[in-house]
């Protein structure tokens, strides 16, 4: 017959290996973290002074979405779905250290591309009513609204650029490669590293704790009964803990945008909700 | 109309009342150890824990196709397999039927696919994939009912919560430890088993090729325990095929377009060899040069048709 000592012990185990291995993951993310710093190298940091592209930009983070209508037919929203990330290149002109060194960014040079979680939200936010109204035509069918979600660094901007440089007619030239950053990337992946170390001393520490709990004297009381049902909570909850880290720790070049419109007016189209059939 | 027109009792195929057994015994392993003393032992903890993991199979096929004649019953039925499972089983429409069938999610990876693993000692990968694939799918299926016109969904998937979350409740306020150990952790083994599945049948594999995205596994007494769940490529090509004639179709149209290493005698001893006897991950091979080499053409849908067929049929 198996006794709750056994099964005590049995459940404790999984516990424990689960926990382990959720933290070990989490290093990978932190291992994954310090090798970026360390490809890196020297981070320069400037202006961009010319932009080739629309808006003169000199780079892109590029999201392929789809949007579905979501909310109701009295209150429609628009949800985005993230398909594919792009950083892309338009060409330009990035000054470093006030100007004393100029780094030439040819248009279609493979660069990555980050940009703060704000920028990339307000180039994916709702531009007027309109737009909204005539995105939701499409969102409403099954296939959605598929758009380009496009956010900008533009002349003017702050800058730090880290990768290779070739000298070219007497110029810097970015190599493929090269990172261009609206924000200190060093100090993005510092904060990054700092995070998951922290989640992975808070879920030792609540393990910790639910397993000093279950085994308070005597066991299977009231104390460690708590315990154990601190201890099922934790291996349930730890999980999708576990995934919101990473996912918290991806490189801002393949961030996901997600996002949503919605529209506090009453819509100025007919809508039937096709319902899926 | 003739004897073999007449529709069987309750369920649609004479073959379903294998998968009410599964779960019937299963819910009566699960009342004997709680109730009875002495049937809290290994061989019933053991034989709970594995019928926990036919369950979900269960969970797999009856979300494909219902098991009965009557949408209610098929509705109760949902509910009745996720209390087995501790999850709610109409996850599996948008997490199984529509993304992994199409092995992605509009451009993103599907949501249990093998490479959100990648430790080096690949029995790790095995035993942590439930911890990624378990929460990508619920977070996914939230993102999914989100969508306007999802309304039976959402209320079927809430009920599904309630009473399988609820029951479990229920019998911890009764008895909390004969609960946790004879009730959730057959619950979850069966539960995190189904996710590992995803991984013991993809990884390897070319799921961007037709005939050569999954891992089948073909001994007769596995596949009549599993109900055919070891014949997985003909599954995803014909999703709408009953998995009663699974093993016809897989002789006729996989084994002549299939690399020889994906069509396993054994699951025993394929995770014995993959996971326990050697550490590292096996290195990936171009298994679709069976299809480029294969003669005769089988016209399949696209992968974007069969989705929206699915998607249709998921109502």
């Amino acid at each position: 017959m198996l006794t709750r000592e056994t099964m005590g012990a049995l459940a404790l185990a999984i516990l424990w290996v689960n926990t382990l291995l959720v933290a070990a993951a989490a290093w990978k993310e932190i291992a994954k973290l310090s090798a970026k710093r360390r490809a890196l190298g020297e981070v320069l940091h400037g202006k961009v002074v010319r932009g080739d592209g629309e808006g003169a930009s000199i780079a892109e983070l590029a999201v392929e979405q789809v949007g579905r209508m979501g909310g109701s037919a009295e209150r429609p929203s628009i949800v985005f779905f993230d398909k594919t990330f792009a950083s892309v290149s338009r060409g330009g002109t990035i000054a470093i250290d006030g100007g004393a060194i100029e780094i030439a960014i040819e248009r279609g040079t493979d660069v990555e591309v980050w940009l703060s979680k704000e920028e990339v939200e307000r180039a994916g936010a709702c531009a007027s009513q309109r737009a909204f109204d005539d995105a939701l035509v499409h969102a409403r069918k099954a296939k959605g609204w598929s758009r380009t979600l496009a956010a900008k660094l533009c002349a003017g901007s702050e800058v730090w650029f880290a990768g290779a440089l070739e000298a070219t007619s007497g110029r810097a030239t970015a190599k493929d490669g090269a990172l261009i950053s609206s924000f200190d990337p060093r100090g993005w992946i510092a904060g990054k590293i700092a995070m998951v170390g922290a989640f992975i001393a808070i879920e030792i520490a609540l393990a910790s704790l639910a397993t000093a709990l279950a085994l308070h004297a005597p066991v299977f009381g009231p104390i460690s009964t708590a315990g154990g049902a601190l201890g099922l909570a934790f291996f349930l909850l730890v999980q999708p803990a576990g995934t919101a880290v990473r996912d918290a720790a991806r490189f801002p070049s393949v961030r996901f945008a997600r996002g949503a419109w919605s529209r506090e007016a009453a819509p100025a189209v007919d809508l039937a909700v096709n319902t899926i059939a | 109309m003739s004897a073999s027109e007449a529709k069987p009792l309750l369920v649609k195929h004479p073959a379903e009342w294998r998968q009410i057994g599964i779960v019937s015994t299963y819910v009566g392993l699960l009342a004997a150890m709680y109730f009875v003393p002495t049937c809290r032992n290994v061989f019933f903890l053991a034989a709970a824990c594995y019928f926990s993991f036919l369950n979900a199979v269960v969970i797999h096929n009856h979300l494909h196709q219902g098991v009965f004649h009557s949408r209610r019953l098929n509705m109760l039925f949902r509910a009745v397999l996720s209390f087995g499972s501790l999850y709610p089983a109409s996850a599996n429409i948008p997490s199984h039927n529509l993304v992994h069938h199409h092995f992605d999610d509009d451009g993103q990876p599907d949501w249990a696919a093998p490479e959100h693993v990648s430790f080096k000692w690949n029995l790790l990968n095995l035993i942590h994939f439930p911890n990624v694939a378990g929460p990508n799918t619920f977070e996914g299926v939230s993102r999914w009912k989100s969508i306007a016109g999802r309304g039976d969904f959402v209320r079927q998937y809430l009920f599904e919560n309630v009473f399988a979350f609820g029951l479990t409740l229920a019998l911890f306020v009764h008895d909390f430890w004969t609960t946790l150990f004879f009730v959730v952790i057959p619950q979850l083994y069966g539960a995190r088993c189904i996710l590992r599945i995803n991984l013991i049948q993809h990884d390897g594999c070319d799921t961007s090729s037709e005939w050569n995205h999954s891992r089948n596994f073909v001994g007769k007494a596995f596949n009549w325990i599993m109900c055919n769940n070891g014949y997985h490529t003909i599954h995803h090509n014909r999703a709408g095929m009953h998995w009663s004639v699974l093993h016809t179709a897989h002789a006729k149209e996989v084994v002549p377009r299939i690399d020889p290493s994906l069509d396993e005698p054994s699951m025993v001893l394929y995770l014995l060899r993959t996971y326990v006897f050697n550490l590292a991950r096996p290195k990936k091979r171009d298994v679709a040069s069976a299809e480029r080499e294969a003669s005769g053409v089988i016209e399949l849908a696209s992968r974007a048709q069969r989705r929206a067929e699915a998607e249709a049929a998921s109502a």
